[in-house]
């Protein structure tokens, strides 16, 4: 096992394996395989026989968990009405609980922006809760 | 020992082991495409056994793989000595471990 490359902080490395790649209609090489620890960390197919095909299959990795990322969160803005001994409350609105499919037990990660303060122009103001599941 | 990756496929299911005389199918519990055979010695499996489930074990002098477990099939390695053949658990890859290469032994 040896560290070929490095690429957007995961390390490429090659494993000692081989298999034989079909090059062209009736022409074939025998390649390599490497892996990428923390990421695919034993060789299975599709097998990574370049140091290319490593840095694309992070890359399409790497976007297809942003995908599930944004897939699985919910952005609204809500006014805090509940007031604990020292915690504030807030309601996720059923639109976004149905959205994420959230039930009573569920763990969601919870960032808060003030959006403006209590009191200030006529409407009441609200707050940005970005909610991910 | 050098470790290999094959492709093999199979329409009963299984990986194809034996001799042109003798042929045993031995069950990757998934069933029937093309799938992954890794064929590598004790040292090397360590890195994926993890992964995978015992099957069986074979023993004999020129015994090959095939790529495929049904008629036409073509050898894609012959070995000589005890190994042992593991599945993948939920996949149809396979692995084949040698565990006492005879390569070489004398008749």
């Amino acid at each position: 096992m040896q560290t070929v490359d490095e690429y957007k902080g995961y390390e490429i490395v090659e494993t000692g394996w081989t298999t034989e790649v079909r090059t062209g209609f009736d022409a074939s090489e025998v390649r390599p395989v490497y892996v990428i620890p923390g990421m695919k960390e034993r060789p299975s197919s599709p097998f990574l026989t370049t140091v290319q095909e490593a840095r694309d299959f992070i890359d399409e990795e790497l976007a297809g968990r942003e995908a599930m990322r944004e897939a699985r969160t919910a952005t609204f803005e809500a006014s805090v009405k509940v007031r604990g001994a020292a915690s504030l409350g807030v309601t996720i609105p059923a639109s976004a609980s149905r959205a994420l499919g959230l039930e009573v037990g569920d763990r969601v990660r919870v960032t808060v922006e003030k959006m403006a303060r209590r009191g200030a122009g006529r409407k009441a103001p609200a707050r940005s809760c970005a909610l991910a599941a | 020992m050098e470790s290999r990756i094959f492709r093999y496929s199979c329409d009963c299911g299984s990986l194809a082991i034996g001799s042109p005389d003798c042929v045993t199918l031995v069950g990757n519990s998934v069933g029937d495409g093309t799938y992954s055979l890794f064929v590598t010695d004790r040292e090397d499996f360590k890195a994926i056994e993890e992964d995978f489930v015992f099957v069986t074990t074979c023993r004999g002098k020129a015994v090959t793989v095939y790529d495929y477990d049904c008629e036409g099939a073509e050898p894609l390695c012959t070995l000589s000595g005890r190994f042992a053949v593991y599945r993948r658990k939920e996949s149809g890859d396979m692995a084949v471990v040698m565990w006492e290469d005879w390569t070489g032994r004398d008749e």
